[in-house]
């Protein structure tokens, strides 16, 4: 907890807007909280000449009473904060207990407490407050109970959401098992853990409070004893004409006080989710370069795709990770390449280097890439013909893609013949209709979608049909390349099979060539020619899909081969490196792999394998490649 | 469940919502200290008075025979009487709600086109400099306090530059149809619309923001950039449509502390709307007024959020009725 | 001459109607929109305006900005009192006519004040003790009172401008009130002005009679317009769409000097009976000690206070009463003046000297929600505050506040006192039963010269009497006046005759009338 506390600390103050809002916050809260020792005159006091405009005797001026501005703005300040403490705490106290109750015991209670907060979000609450207040009368502790009987659902409904997550957790579950009475489980566990978010939410909670306050002031309805930044305002209305800077300056305070707050908020925020702020985005602009001059003309023996030494960055502003490091590969026509690895090991992060499709925080820093001998990427930069890039002339036509988890990987609010059309359109503008509903039949019935199915959503689909549909939707143009990444993840087995069957066979007849993306060895196996296994960002083993079964010449690669799972059993996940451990194994010495390899020697640790070409076609990283690859399986996996 | 069925539905569950609403504020009315029978009677009259008028307006009934009464009156359609004007309630609110409707609808529209449109531009660029000035100045947009905002401008273009009206709709004497009519609202309009819609600007960039680049971030946009779209068609087609749906829901849940806005921009610029008339029948403890204002404010937040689930579910295929 | 060319334009196109001239419209502005057109049910501050034009009074009252007259004839043209003080003949007017031409006779104004007392409107409570009411011939009503009541013509022509104007018998005989029929909305009276049309929401249209008695109006088109907010009102009277501006819209006080300077603006300054005057709960510990409360007169600087809210332009109130009753104030009884020293010697003196934290005792300070109130009692706050009583603001709603110091719930209120049109109003605000006594204060010897010179008809003997109770209400201050209320309206140089000013009031027939208003002379 300490830790990333200071974490989100230390990014908010770093970031302007957030060190000004804290610079701010601080000026008013000292100001408040010295005002009584501060040499200025009692905020109350009517000894001044009225209506004096600012002056160095009255650096705001005066007001139609005499009284000092700059003093009234000073001692307004603790009246604000107040109202920012006092409703913030009380909000949030009810909401958090009412919020856990519902969320803990869920059932009847959650479903009327919901029901309750859902009531609360349709009443006009500015108006009940102002109508309480002006029933009992103004006064600010009766403001402040107000807002807070008004606001607390906002509290509630995140408890509820937290409370939700957090009651399966295992100490929660351990205290009841211990015979812990649930309110004392509730009180003890659960509401400390789900508090996080809900006081972030507080800063906000506190700017409304403020301006709920000093609009009610506005109104008229202000404390009368007190100082308040609303009623100077209230008053200088009537004074605008004569005396304007006596609605300014409360005004100006207000401003600060609630913009700072919920800057700071939204700071908080950001440094606790770093991803919202540079998440999603326009692809942007990247260095481009000319095509070679001396490029040969492709012939039938050009490889579909080549690859030299790629290499991709993930920069953040404090680091930079290597994700894809010097990976090279060839596909002949008609081929087809399994890649596989655990997640975090740069597959798909490759996958989207070849699409170009990368996020703008990752960066292309070398490598080659040549489409039917044709460079689409050259040094790490995109090439660029006549205005136009490559991979763009490219796309759908020749080179498509086949997304993971196709939910998501579909546009959700188009149904998928409409999504077809679309993309037909975009590359063959003049098609006519009848030719476009005819091509997307044919697909259809190639996939195996039933045409009644058509005009489907996507999230109508079952999770094979949907895939099927993506499928659909990469071949509608007829590519000579299509890189699947991860395209039977999400489905229960039966279908997986049927899936890459499917492709497999499509593969065959329409001559495609095929990059499968995938942690399974099982489902590369199937499909492929070709396996590539990568690890912490490099292909450490690549061999014809036989031999890499017969002869594994990588301890990882024997690694996923002993994890592949059985029809029977329970599916094993394959514990995965996080992407820092990634970049510390790419950093070593030695073998990335070292720190997990079961028969690592001193060698492995302090000097990187070479690559040890086995046969034809077969290559691995390791420096007992040779022993492996000629040790029998079982025996060493055993 | 069938579109006529579902909205049938709905409207009946807004019943209880309104039902507890009116005992809310009926019970606060009621509890509260003063009398409203002098407001009856006319400031002095004499006791014996005051008591006949109790007698006719049934306040010397008990509490919830006074509230079993009100009920049935309302289930009649009938809001009562006003207790200051004596004019029915309903013809009252009738009378305000266009003035409402318009300052808030023109400031709603406004606020949030723009709004969009800022917040989709700037998601394109996350983190970027751009980026952290709009919403910096967003944020402050949302805090600034609507009716200083209103005072401001009144100070700059009513009294200082005299190029505006500060209060009002119309003129005393300005034409009453035609183009001059239409003219002399919108020259009312203009301060009250800008402060209002100033404010919620601030909210739909933000919104606008965050929900475009999460949508921005989804697969389906990859997707579509990986079929070839320009990146033009990309926003318009797949990530403006599908960020839609979130402001959607904002907007009609919203809706309600959109109103607490207008109140004060209507006090501010004299605006004769629904929110100013609350105001004075709950300084002026016109209790028929607050009870059927309320009620119908209630009433279109709840319809306000029908509408958006029915909009929702007409944007987004995934939502069944 | 520097005339612009749209002003040029301007002129030339109203050049043609120039020789249909002399069509005078005037736009009076009001805050409210009239209930109903008929006064008699219920006091309605919207239908004020119109009704009074329209409809004509017995008597009514005038302010006291005019000398030396305590009521004035609307319809009777002259009165008689019995010695006894008990029968009042009152001659009518021989020319009056209703709008339908019809005559006005003395059955019409029997029918009105029967029906009112039948039907115990408002109006009412001003013909308590009437005993009968006769009519020996057209001209001629008679009313007999049931026991002397010196106040009951300037009370009964002071509430006449709400709710007791006459109406015609020949129309409203079959009605069963004044509430239904067809001229609840389209009234018929025998007023300076015949209603027109009523436009709900926005304005009541009236036109010239001709045919009154005293003469046609001056005005052509008179026109009431609905403007509730005091912003708009404003800025539409500085944009010149109407020539008088309502001292109920005025600005801040402070802006007078602002007006006064302006040569298209006249401010117009009006006493008024109603005092600004401090309401004492005795029942309150501290405050039922005379010596407090003679502390808090002193501790009270009207000077400062009128300089901070009033920019100088009101009256302070030393008085137990308001210059406008003249010659019924006693100018020996006095309150006295600001004196600190004196003020923290006897709060010292009445036991409460000041404690360790700097405050002798608690008190709050409440008023109804008016701008002069809230001013006064602002300022209050701090000038008791100064001599160390902890006074505290506590402001309410209009009902709210009205209802808590009815019930006594109160510390110290600030008040509109009102001490016209008859000092009998005195009984009303300090005998042990007075119904807005709502200090809890009682003295037998008050209560007994109350009633007693309430039934007096010689005048001497009855100014004498007022003269003690201001003595004795002055000795135990359960109240102490602090200004007499002053209001400020604005006019167009030109316009004259509007209520507001000494030279309309005579004429205007009623606080609402416009009778006497003459646009500029050409």
């Amino acid at each position: 907890m300490t830790p990333a506390l200071n974490r989100t600390i230390g990014a908010v103050t770093r970031s302007l807007p957030g060190a000004l809002s804290l610079i701010i916050l601080a000026v008013i809260i000292g100001l408040a909280i010295s005002a009584p020792f501060l040499p200025i005159p009692d905020p109350a006091a009517m000894e001044f000449d009225l209506y004096q405009s600012p002056s160095t005797d009255h650096w705001l001026g005066t007001d139609n009473y005499g009284r000092d501005i700059y003093s009234r703005v000073v001692w307004g300040a603790r009246v604000a904060l107040t109202v920012a403490l006092g409703a913030a705490f009380l909000s949030i106290l009810l909401g958090s207990a009412l919020g856990a109750v519902a969320g803990y015991f869920g059932g009847t209670v959650d479903g009327l407490l919901s029901r309750v907060f859902d009531i609360f979000l349709l009443i006009p609450t500015f108006f009940l407050i102002l109508l309480i207040v002006a029933l009992f009368g103004a006064s600010l502790p009766l403001t402040i109970v107000a807002i807070a009987l008004t606001t607390w659902p906002r509290s509630a409904r995140l408890m509820r959401s937290q409370v939700l997550t957090l009651k399966s957790r295992v100490y929660v579950q351990a205290a009841l098992a211990a015979g812990a009475p649930q309110w004392w489980v509730i009180l003890r566990h659960v509401i400390p853990n789900g508090i996080a978010p809900i006081i972030t939410d507080g800063t906000i909670l506190m700017g409304m409070a403020i301006l709920t306050e000093a609009g009610l002031s506005f109104l008229g309805l202000g404390d009368q004893n007190m100082v308040s930044w609303g009623s100077m305002i209230f008053e200088g209305q009537r004074h605008l004409r004569l005396a304007p800077w006596m609605s300014i300056a409360p005004g100006v305070a207000l401003l600060l006080l609630v913009a700072s707050l919920n800057l700071l908020g939204d700071q908080i925020n950001f440094a606790m989710n770093p991803q919202l702020r540079t998440r999603g985005g326009a692809p942007r602009k990247r260095a481009s370069v000319a095509p070679p001059a001396d490029e040969p003309a492709p012939s039938d023996t050009t490889p579909i795709l080549e690859v030299e030494n790629l290499r991709l960055e993930y920069r953040t502003p404090d680091r930079r990770v290597t994700a894809v490091d010097g990976v090279s590969f060839s596909l002949p026509r008609g081929g087809s390449l399994g890649i596989v690895g655990e997640s975090g090991c740069g597959k798909s992060s490759l996958g989207s280097a070849l699409l170009q499709t990368m996020p703008n925080n990752a960066e292309m820093t070398a490598g080659t890439i040549r489409f039917d001998g044709r460079a689409i990427v050259l040094d790490g930069k995109p090439v660029v013909e006549k205005g136009r890039s490559r991979i763009d002339q490219l796309r759908w036509k020749r080179l498509a893609t086949i997304f993971q988890s196709a939910m998501n990987a579909l546009n959700p609010v188009t149904t998928v013949r409409r999504q077809m059309i679309d993309a037909l359109r975009l590359h063959k503008p003049d098609i006519k209709t009848s030719e476009a509903a005819a091509r997307i039949g044919e697909v259809f019935d190639m996939i195996g979608i039933p045409r009644s199915r058509m005009n489907a959503y996507p999230h109508q689909l079952s999770g094979g049909m949907r895939q099927r549909a993506m499928i659909a939707l990469s071949l509608i143009l007829e590519p000579d390349l299509v890189i699947a990444d991860e395209p039977t993840t999400a489905l229960d087995m039966l279908i997986q099979d049927q899936i890459l069957g499917e492709i497999a066979d499509l593969r065959a007849r329409l001559n495609l060539s095929l990059i499968l993306v995938s942690h399974d060895m099982g489902a590369v196996a199937e499909s492929c020619d070709v396996v590539a296994v990568m690890y912490a960002g490099r292909i450490v083993e690549i061999a014809p899909t036989r031999a890499i079964f017969d002869n594994p010449a990588h301890p990882y690669t024997r690694t996923l081969i002993g994890s592949l799972p059985s029809l029977t059993g329970p599916l094993e996940e394959l514990k995965s490196l996080p992407a820092t451990e990634t970049a510390a194994a790419a950093a070593s010495e030695g073998c990335r792999f070292a720190h997990a390899c079961p028969s690592a020697t001193e060698l492995c640790r302090t000097t990187p394998p070479p690559v040890v070409a086995l046969s034809d076609g077969h290559r691995s990283e390791c420096h007992f490649a040779r022993d492996l690859a000629f040790a029998d399986t079982r025996e060493a996996t055993g | 469940m069938r579109l006529p069925q579902y909205f049938l539905f709905r409207l009946l569950q807004m019943i209880p919502i309104a039902l507890f609403i009116v005992v809310i504020n009926f019970a606060l009315i009621h509890i509260a200290p003063g009398d409203v029978s002098i407001l009856l009677a006319g400031e002095g009259a004499d006791p014996a008075y005051m008591q006949s008028v109790r007698e006719a307006y049934g306040l010397d009934r008990p509490l919830y025979q006074q509230l079993g009464a009100y009920l049935g009156q309302v289930l009649q359609g009938d809001l009562g009487l006003s207790f200051r004007t004596r004019e029915p309630v309903i013809d009252i609110i009738a009378e305000r709600i266009p003035a409402t409707l318009l300052l808030a609808g023109t400031s709603l529209v406004l606020a949030s086109v723009a709004g969009v449109v800022i917040g989709a531009l700037v998601a394109r660029r996350p983190g970027s400099a751009m980026d952290t000035a709009v919403t910096t100045l967003s944020i402050s947009l949302f805090s600034i306090p609507v009716f200083w905002l209103g005072l401001m401008l009144i100070l700059l273009f009513a009294v200082t530059l005299r190029w505006l009206p500060s209060s009002g709709m119309m003129s005393i004497a300005g034409p009453r149809e035609g183009i001059g009519h239409v003219l002399d609202i919108a020259r009312h309009m203009v301060l009250p619309v800008v402060a209002l819609s100033a404010v919620w600007l601030g909210q739909y960039v933000r919104l606008s923001r965050a929900s475009v680049s999460e949508t921005l971030a989804e697969p389906y946009v990859t997707t579509a950039r990986a079929i070839g779209y320009p990146e033009r068609r990309v926003m318009s087609r797949f990530a403006l449509r599908n960020a839609m749906l979130p402001i959607v829901t904002v907007l009609g849940l919203e809706l309600g502390m959109l109103l607490s806005g207008a109140v004060l921009t209507e006090t501010v610029f004299s605006w004769p709307g629904l929110g100013r008339l609350i105001y004075e029948a709950i300084l002026s403890r016109d209790t028929p007024v607050i009870m059927g204002a309320f009620l119908i404010m209630s009433f279109t937040v709840m319809l306000a959020a029908l509408l958006t689930d029915l909009l929702y579910a007409a944007l987004d295929p995934r939502v069944s009725l | 001459m520097n005339m612009r060319l749209p002003t040029l334009v301007a002129a030339l196109l109203a050049l043609p109607a120039a020789a249909a001239m002399a069509e005078t419209t005037l736009v009076m502005p009001q805050q409210d929109e009239p209930r109903t057109l008929s006064p008699a049910p219920s006091s309605d501050t919207g239908g004020h305006g119109p009704t009074s034009n329209i409809y004509s009074h017995l008597v009514v009252m005038d302010w006291g900005i005019v000398e030396g007259v305590a009521a004035y004839g609307d319809l009777a043209e002259s009165w008689d009192v019995s010695d006894d003080g008990l029968t009042y003949t009152f001659h009518l007017h021989p020319d009056a006519k209703w709008h339908d031409g019809e005559p006005v006779t003395s059955e019409d104004v029997k029918f009105t004040y029967d029906r009112i007392m039948e039907k115990g409107y408002t109006f009412s409570s001003f013909l308590r003790d009437v005993d009968s009411i006769e009519t020996p011939d057209d001209q001629t009503v008679v009313i007999t009172l049931t026991k002397p009541n010196m106040a009951f013509l300037p009370m009964m022509a002071q509430g006449a401008q709400w709710t007791g104007k006459i109406y015609p018998e020949h129309l409203w005989a079959d009605e069963d009130g004044f509430d239904t029929g067809p001229y609840v909305n389209e009234p018929v009276g025998s007023g300076p002005y015949k209603f027109v049309r009523w436009d709900k929401g926005s304005a009541v249209v009236l036109e010239a009679n001709e045919d009154y008695f005293r003469g046609p109006p001056e005005v052509d088109t008179l026109i009431f317009r609905t403007i509730p907010d005091a912003n708009v009102a404003r800025a539409e009277f500085e944009a010149g769409q109407f020539p008088y501006l309502p001292f109920n819209y005025a600005p801040p006080w402070a802006e007078a000097p602002i007006f006064e300077e302006a040569p298209e603006i006249n401010v117009v300054y009006t006493p008024s009976h109603f005092s600004r005057d401090l309401q004492l709960n005795l029942n309150h510990e501290a405050l039922g000690n005379p010596k407090v409360r003679e502390a808090i007169a002193y501790a009270m600087d009207r000077e400062a206070m009128n300089r901070i809210a009033f920019n100088n332009s009101w009256t302070p109130g030393y008085y137990a009463g308001v210059s406008s009753q003249q010659k019924w104030i006693n100018e020996e009884a006095r309150f006295p003046e600001h004196d600190k020293e004196k003020a923290e010697a006897l709060l010292d003196e009445a036991g409460f000297p000041r404690g360790e934290d700097g405050w002798r005792f608690k008190v709050s300070v409440t008023g109804p929600n008016i701008s002069d109130c809230s001013a006064i009692t602002e300022i209050l706050v701090r000038q008791l505050r100064d001599v160390g009583i902890e006074a505290e603001l506590a402001r309410f709603d209009q009902s709210t506040w009205f209802s808590r110091i009815q019930e006594k719930q109160f510390d110290i209120s600030c008040y509109f006192g009102r001490y016209g049109p008859d000092p009998d109003a005195y009984r009303e605000h300090f005998s042990t039963d007075g119904a807005r006594n709502f200090m809890s204060y009682s003295d037998p010897e008050l209560d007994e010269l109350a009633a007693e010179a309430n039934t007096i008809t010689d005048e001497e003997k009855r100014k004498e009497m007022y003269g003690r109770i201001q003595e004795i209400i002055v000795r135990d201050m359960p109240y102490i006046n602090v200004f007499e209320e002053q209001k400020m309206s604005l006019v167009r140089p030109g316009w004259t005759g509007f209520a507001v000013m000494p030279d309309g009031f005579n004429t205007s027939i009623s606080w609402f009338g416009t009778y006497a208003v003459k646009p500029p002379a050409e």
